[in-house]
């Protein structure tokens, strides 16, 4: 039978040792020398990681990261149940109002940014004259501006992504029995109380299943930057993987640039860890 | 259970004033009315982008630079999109996507279906290390090995090809546990039967067989006379022959069968169900034993009598005095009225072949003794060897025991009679 068990998960086993685990391996290993993009380059000991604790570009890159996680993940969630909540009391334009929302996450990430820059172009954006009360008057550059860039990719991101959060939601919400709401009337509670002690409570799985995707998602945001500021203005959107591609890609230090991606990889698990032990979101035993 | 009787009560009784009160006033719910209006203006917003992205499409290059900003093109205009479709590649760009996404879809799906499969259904050394890997695999960002992906693509030539942008995009682990949680919920009663018809250990010989009546003394006959579909007796519908056999008669049964690749290097063993009454089986014109009595079923080790053609004759003959004998038969008569039924002669349980190794378990007799709590079990093997047999609760092993095969053998259960405990045992 073990025969048979090896031939089944060879394939995807082969692929995945080979595209997943060596190069997982090969960072590490890479962090440790002073190898250029291609090469081998040579042993340089701690140095790598020495000169990260000492880097401030790689300490703008983590702050930078975690003000785009603060941007995203709480508003993305909440945004994400509140349009549930909208959408499943709705009847018959229940179909148009989902696809309005759900429509953004279907497109890819460079439509998404394409569409975000006509809206928010100086010379004929119309969301500019928006725009334009914060500013004087005057166009703003929202992508040039270095307290402008960050919450606009936020934003971006949001209007992109919540469509599935909403779903998510939707199918928890679904999955809450209607007796308990019929209980709840009947002992005379209001439309708050009700969603404070049934539908919040009872939802808390998936919103903490949402929360947990959300987190580790965002703390991967890459697309977006890199396709709407490539980190500047100012190396005010410089976000961990941004600078992980600048360093390998653009500085061609393969070697530098895998201790940022390890360092990334270490502070992922641990919020990561954290936050299932946090939301008990592992698995039950 | 008791909700679901109680749901349409509530319903009827909840609905019936309601009707009622709607009939008497019509009341406008201005809260709903209010939050349906902020929700479609919300729908409406999020939507604009999209919008926005067919309109500015439509326009010129002069209208979309000119101000003020009109929010629907004075007359569409397709030029854009012309101008794509003849000046572009677009045609090539959309095969290169489609081909990408097809081919990561199938080899995900595929790869990780299978991948899936083995570690929810089948056992394996290795299978928890496997398991813990792809999880760990889920939590790492495929990012972050972007510089040495690159690199080990460089080495083997694959930079800027299909295989470097399709392979590393099949390492979805995500999906194989998704797969194993969707085939741990999957009855296992689908994958014994599965494997009964062919699939594994297991293979059915049910079906139809070449028949022939001939006199009792006749030597076995060149040509049959028909199709029977055998584990139904010769003398009912369903066989498709309905033709009684007499004890001045004998029935010949034939059928090849090809030597499962499970096999391979096995003992095959050749089970039938009942046949009824006296049974004589030959393989590939060897003979392999001989069977008497209707309703007890009986095993030949035909792996001796196997050739290497890929056809292995099977033939069977069967005599059957029915009420001229002295063996049970309980009311099967050959001339059946009253109470009295219509014999059955022949095969009438199902025929199989199973593939063992070279030693193995035969049969397990097990006599439990609650007050001691002790389950005493004799283990028949194939040939003498050593055995075990543990009790357990779950996934815990709750006693064990060794001794050898043939002889009964004490196995120790704490708590015995409460809760449902499994047995496994095997040879060593």
């Amino acid at each position: 039978m073990w025969r048979d068990a090896l031939l089944l998960i060879a394939p995807f086993t082969a692929l995945y040792v080979i595209f997943f685990l060596y190069p997982t391996g090969r960072v590490v290993q890479l962090s440790f020398t002073d190898a250029p993009l291609i090469g081998d380059g040579s042993f340089v000991g701690l140095a790598n990681y020495r000169r990260l604790f000492e880097d401030p570009l790689f300490w703008r890159s983590v702050r930078n990261t975690l003000y785009f996680v603060v941007l995203t993940v709480a508003p993305n969630t909440a945004m994400g149940l509140i349009l549930a909540l909208m959408v499943v009391r709705l009847k018959r334009l229940r179909s148009p109002v989902l696809a309005a929302f759900f429509l953004p996450f279907m497109l890819p990430v460079s439509v998404v940014v394409l569409i975000w820059q006509w809206l928010l172009d100086t010379n004929f954006g119309i969301a500019q004259p928006l725009l334009m009360l914060f500013n004087d008057g005057r166009p703003l550059p929202v992508f040039r501006n270095p307290d402008w860039a960050m919450p606009m990719v936020a934003l971006i991101t949001i209007w992109w992504t919540v469509g599935f959060n909403m779903l998510l939601f939707i199918a928890g919400l679904q999955g809450i029995s209607k007796e308990y709401y019929e209980a709840a009337s009947l002992d005379g509670a209001n439309s708050m109380e009700t969603f404070r002690h049934i539908t919040w409570p009872l939802l808390w799985p998936i919103t903490a299943l949402v929360l947990t995707f959300q987190l580790i998602a965002q703390l991967k945001i890459f697309d977006q930057v890199y396709l709407l500021t490539g980190g500047g203005p100012f190396n005010s959107t410089l976000v961990m993987l941004m600078y992980v591609y600048r360093s390998a890609f653009q500085q061609f230090r393969g070697g530098y640039s895998s201790a940022i991606a390890l360092a990334l990889l270490v502070i992922i698990l641990v919020i990561a860890a954290i936050q299932v032990r946090f939301l008990r979101t592992g698995p039950k035993r | 259970m008791s909700s679901s009787t109680a749901a349409p009560a509530a319903t009827l009784t909840d609905a019936a004033p309601r009707r009622v009160a709607a009939r008497r006033r019509w009341r406008p719910n201005v809260p709903g009315a209010i939050g349906t209006l902020v929700t479609l203006l919300l729908a409406a917003t999020w939507a604009f982008p999209l919008y926005w992205a067919v309109v500015t499409s439509l326009k010129t290059e002069s209208q979309v630079l000119a101000k003020p900003i009109t929010l629907f093109p004075p007359t569409p205009n397709f030029e854009a999109y012309i101008h794509v479709l003849t000046r572009s590649m677009i045609v090539r760009w959309y095969f290169n996507s489609l081909f990408t996404a097809l081919a990561v879809t199938f080899l995900v799906v595929l790869l990780c279906m299978l991948c899936g499969y083995a570690i929810s259904q089948l056992s394996f050394p290795g299978k928890h290390v496997l398991y813990w890997l792809l999880l760990a695999g889920f939590m790492i960002p495929a990012q972050a090995l972007i510089a040495p992906l690159f690199i080990q693509l460089a080495d083997y030539g694959w930079v800027n090809s299909f295989q470097g942008i399709v392979l590393p995009q099949v390492i979805a682990p995500i999906t194989i546990i998704i797969f194993k949680q969707f085939f741990d919920a999957m009855p296992h009663e689908l994958r014994d039967s599965a494997v009964i018809d062919g699939a594994g250990e297991f293979r059915i010989l049910n079906g139809l067989w070449e028949y022939a009546i001939r006199g009792r003394d006749e030597e076995q006959p060149a040509e049959f006379d028909g199709k029977i579909l055998v584990p139904f007796p010769v003398e009912s519908a369903l066989s498709g022959v309905k033709r009684s056999v007499t004890p001045q008669d004998r029935l010949w049964y034939q059928r090849t069968f090809q030597r499962p690749p499970s096999a391979e290097g096995k003992r095959l063993l050749l089970h039938f169900g009942a046949v009824d009454w006296e049974a004589r089986v030959w393989v590939n014109g060897h003979e392999a034993g001989v069977h008497r009595g209707g309703y007890d079923p009986f095993t030949f080790d035909i792996t001796d009598l196997l050739n290497d053609s890929s056809d292995q004759q099977l033939v069977v003959s069967v005599w059957d005095p029915t009420d001229k004998g002295v063996q049970p038969r309980g009311k099967q008569v050959l001339a059946p009225q009253g109470i009295w039924y219509t014999a059955v002669t022949g095969i009438w349980q199902t025929v199989w072949l199973e593939a063992v190794p070279e030693n193995y378990v035969r049969s397990l007799k097990m006599v439990p003794d609650i007050d001691a709590g002790v389950l005493k079990l004799t283990v028949d093997t194939a040939s003498d060897a050593r055995v075990w047999a543990e009790a357990l609760d779950g996934e815990r092993t709750i006693g064990r025991v060794e001794g050898a095969a043939g002889e009964p053998i004490v196995l120790e259960i704490p708590d015995a009679g409460c809760g449902r405990p499994t047995i496994r045992s095997s040879t060593i």
